[in-house]
C-alpha cells in the first residue's frame, strides 16, 4: 500500500514535479544555516584583526625605569594580545550585489538570506496549520456526519454561523487579542478561523457515503461503528481530505502572509510574510525595488503550484478508478 | 423443503414522513420451507424491497416495522435486540444489494471486502479468511487472482456475483436477494440466475428473491407472492400461479410480458398508476385498476388472503376459477377509459 502510494506519486509526472518543487523548499528550510550567507537579522559584518603584542613605551624600556617594574611590564605584554575591530555596517536598501545577491532591505539585513530563513517559518507554519485543519474538520465532519442527531445540529449551527463571518476580519481580531509571540498562536488562529469551510464540505462527503449501500452491507455485517467509519467511509474521502490539507496549507502561508503584512502578525520574525510587511512599510513597491518584494511572492506561488501538482497524483492514488492498470 | 424456516405473520412495516405514516408492508403473511425459493414479484413502490430489509431488519432510519412477527427457526426478527441482530445477520441469512456498483467499497479490493465479511462475525486468522474467500470466488466462477482486483476493474455480471459469494461466505441458510439482476442484461441476468439455482441445489440455502421482472422467476421460483402496494395478493407454487392467475392483478401482470413459446397475443399491461401509500383507496386497493371491480370491492377493509385450496391463496374476494372472475368485467371500460 504505502510502496503503491510512492510509486504512484513518482510515476505521476505532475506530482514529480510538485514533489521536486516541495522538496526543493523543504531542503531549503532545513538547510537555511547552511545557505544563507548570513543570519536573517544581521546588519553589519564585524571583524576583529589581532595586532600582535602590545608595543611598550619608550620610557618604560629605557634604561631610567626600574628594571624590577619594567621586568614585569615587559612580561606582561608578551602575555597579552591587541586587537582590533572594524564593524562593517551593510549597505541600506542596497540594490543586488555580488555581496548581497537580493540586496537589502531598509534595516540593512541581507534579504537573501531572510528570504531562506523565511521558508522555514512559511513552511512550517502552512504545513501545521494544513495538518491541523484536516484533523480537526474531518473529525468533526465524520462525528456529525456519520453520527446525525444532536451532534449534527451543534456542529452545523457553529459551521454556519463561523462561514458567514468574513475570514479576514475575523483573523484580524483573533489576531488583536493573542498576545503570545512565535509561529503557534499564528497557527491556532489560522487553524480555528479556517475549519469551517472543509468541514462543510466533508460532511456532505459524509453524507453521501453514508447511505451508500456498502456501509449499509458493512453494518448490515455487524461491523462496530468505528470500523464503518475508519474502513468504509474514510479511504472514501482520502483524495478530498488531501485536497483540503493542501488547499488549507496554501491557504495558511497566504493567511500567515496576510496578517504579516498587515502587521497583525509578529513583525520580528522573519517570515515571507515580514518581508513583504517590510517591503510594503517601506514603500518599495513604489521605488520599484522588486528584488525586495517580489522574491517572496514567487516563493509563495511556487509552493502553491507544488501543493497542487501533488494533488494530481493523491486523487489518482486514494481513487483505484484513475489509477492505471 | 420440509420444514418451516421463515414465517412471516401480519408483517407491517413504514416509512414515517413528513405527511404521515407510510405502511409500505402491510399485513403480510407467507412462510417460507428450507430450501425453498420464494419470488416476490410487483411493480416498482409495492413494498417488495421494504418487506426484505423488515426481515433483514435493515431498515432507514425514519422506517419502522409497526406490528407482525418475522419468525425464523422459532425466533422472532421483528422483537430481536440490535445485538441479537447483529449475531445473528449474515450468519443465519444474507442479502444481496440491488446495485452491485454500489454495494461494493470503490476503494477496497474484492478481497479485503470479502475477508472482512468473515472477520465480522468469526475469528479465524488472516490466512484462512483469504483462503475460504477464494473458495467462495471460485464457487461463483471467479478466479482466486481476481481477489486483488478493485470492483471498477470488474464487469456487472462479476460484480454481481462477487456480491453473491460474499453474501454466501458465512453459509447462511436463507438468502435475500433484493433485485440482483435487475442492473444487468438479460444474458448476464439469466448467468446469474442459473448461478444461484446450481448454488442453492448444493448448498441447500433457502431463497427470497425480489424482482418487478415476473418473467425471471416463473422458472426457478418454487413458490409465487405477488405483491402490490404494500399487500400481498395472491400466494401460491409458481407454475401454477403462472398458468392460472387467481387475482386480477396477477393476471395484468402476466399480460405484460410476451411469452417465449406460446401463440402472439397483444399485450395488456395494466391502466392507471399503484395508489398513494400515504392513503390508500378504501376496500381492495386495486380495484380503482381492475377491470373486474364490482362497487363492493371499493368499500370497507382490504380483503385478506384466502386459501383457495392446493396451497394458493388470493386476495381477490371473485378469485378467478378456471376461465371466469366471480364476477363479469364491469362494462367494458375500453372505450371509455383509453386503450385497456
Amino acid at each position: 500500500m504505502i510502496k503503491d502510494f510512492f510509486k504512484t506519486l513518482v510515476s505521476n509526472t505532475k506530482s514529480l514535479v510538485g514533489l521536486c518543487l516541495l522538496g526543493f523548499f523543504v531542503l531549503v528550510a532545513i538547510l537555511a544555516p547552511v545557505i544563507a550567507p548570513y543570519p536573517p537579522k544581521l546588519d553589519r559584518l564585524e571583524t576583529v584583526v589581532e595586532l600582535g603584542e602590545p608595543s611598550l613605551e619608550e620610557e618604560i624600556l629605557s634604561e631610567d625605569y626600574p628594571s624590577d617594574a619594567r621586568d614585569v611590564i615587559v612580561y606582561r605584554s608578551t602575555l597579552t594580545r591587541e586587537y582590533e575591530k572594524t564593524v562593517d555596517y551593510f549597505p541600506l536598501r542596497a540594490k543586488p550585489s555580488a555581496a548581497h545577491p537580493l540586496g537589502t532591505n531598509h534595516a540593512g539585513n541581507d534579504l537573501f538570506s531572510q528570504l531562506v530563513w523565511g521558508t522555514r517559518v512559511s513552511l512550517t507554519i502552512g504545513l501545521l496549520t494544513g495538518l491541523f485543519v484536516t484533523v480537526l474538520s474531518l473529525t468533526l465532519a465524520l462525528l456529525s456526519g456519520y453520527l446525525g442527531g444532536v451532534a449534527d445540529d451543534v456542529i452545523t449551527f457553529v459551521t454556519n454561523v463561523m462561514l458567514v463571518i468574513p475570514g479576514l476580519p475575523l483573523m484580524i481580531v483573533v489576531a488583536a487579542y493573542v498576545t503570545m509571540k512565535g509561529t503557534l498562536p499564528i497557527v491556532l488562529i489560522l487553524g480555528l478561523t479556517g475549519w469551517p469551510y472543509p468541514t462543510r464540505l466533508l460532511r456532505s462527503q459524509v453524507l453521501t457515503l453514508k447511505n451508500r449501500d456498502f456501509v449499509r452491507v458493512s453494518k448490515s455485517l455487524g461491523e462496530r461503528t468505528s470500523f464503518v467509519v475508519f474502513r468504509e467511509i474514510l479511504p472514501n474521502m482520502i483524495s478530498i481530505a488531501m485536497a483540503e490539507f493542501f488547499a488549507t496549507s496554501m491557504a495558511a502561508i497566504l493567511g500567515e502572509a496576510t496578517l504579516e503584512f498587515i502587521g497583525l502578525g509578529n513583525v520580528t520574525v522573519v517570515s515571507w510574510g515580514t518581508i513583504l510587511f517590510w517591503a510594503q512599510a517601506n514603500g518599495a513597491l513604489l521605488s520599484g525595488a522588486w528584488w525586495w518584494f517580489l522574491p517572496p511572492g514567487i516563493c509563495i506561488a511556487l509552493v502553491g503550484t507544488s501543493f497542487v501538482l501533488i494533488n494530481f497524483a493523491i486523487d489518482e492514488i486514494s481513487n483505484p478508478r484513475l489509477r492505471k492498470r | 423443503m420440509g420444514d418451516t424456516m421463515l414465517e412471516i405473520r401480519n408483517l407491517s412495516a413504514g416509512y414515517a414522513t413528513a405527511k404521515g405514516f407510510v405502511r409500505a408492508v402491510d399485513d403480510v403473511s407467507f412462510s417460507l420451507g428450507r430450501g425453498e425459493f420464494l419470488g416476490v414479484a410487483g411493480e416498482s413502490g409495492c413494498g417488495k424491497s421494504t418487506l426484505a430489509y423488515a426481515i433483514m431488519r435493515l431498515l432507514r432510519d425514519n422506517a419502522r416495522i409497526e406490528s407482525g412477527s418475522a419468525l425464523f427457526k422459532g425466533r422472532d426478527l421483528a422483537a430481536m435486540t440490535a445485538a441479537e441482530v447483529n449475531a445473528h445477520r449474515w450468519t443465519d441469512m444474507a442479502m444481496v444489494f440491488q446495485s452491485a456498483m454500489s454495494a461494493l467499497n470503490p476503494v477496497l479490493s474484492v478481497g479485503e471486502q470479502l475477508t472482512d465479511a468473515v472477520h465480522a462475525h468469526r475469528s479465524v486468522s488472516r490466512a484462512e479468511a483469504e483462503a475460504l474467500a477464494a473458495e467462495m470466488l471460485a464457487l461463483v466462477d471467479i478466479h482466486a487472482d481476481r481477489l486483488k482486483s478493485y470492483p471498477h476493474q470488474l464487469s456487472g455480471g462479476m460484480r454481481q456475483r462477487v456480491m453473491i459469494a460474499m453474501a454466501l461466505i458465512l453459509k447462511p441458510e436463507l438468502l435475500i436477494m433484493d433485485e440482483p439482476t435487475t442492473a444487468l442484461d438479460v444474458v448476464v441476468q439469466r448467468s446469474i440466475i442459473e448461478k444461484i439455482e446450481e448454488l442453492r441445489r448444493r448448498l441447500g440455502f433457502s431463497v427470497i428473491f425480489i424482482t418487478h421482472d415476473l418473467s425471471l422467476l416463473v422458472e426457478i421460483s418454487d413458490s409465487l407472492g405477488i405483491m402490490y402496494a404494500g399487500r400481498m395478493v395472491e400466494y401460491g407454487p409458481a407454475a401454477e400461479l403462472f398458468n392460472d392467475p387467481r387475482h386480477p392483478y396477477t393476471e395484468g401482470l402476466m399480460n405484460s410480458f410476451p411469452s417465449l413459446t406460446g401463440p402472439l397475443r397483444r399485450m395488456d399491461g395494466i391502466e392507471g398508476r399503484t395508489p398513494d401509500l400515504l392513503s390508500p383507496p378504501p376496500g381492495c386497493r386495486f380495484a380503482p385498476r381492475c377491470r373486474y371491480a364490482r362497487p363492493t370491492c371499493s368499500a370497507g377493509d382490504p380483503p385478506r388472503l384466502e386459501p383457495l385450496g392446493g396451497g394458493r391463496l388470493s386476495a381477490c374476494p371473485y378469485p378467478r376459477r378456471g376461465e371466469a372472475y366471480g364476477c363479469a368485467p364491469a362494462a367494458p371500460a375500453a372505450p371509455e377509459g383509453g386503450s385497456l
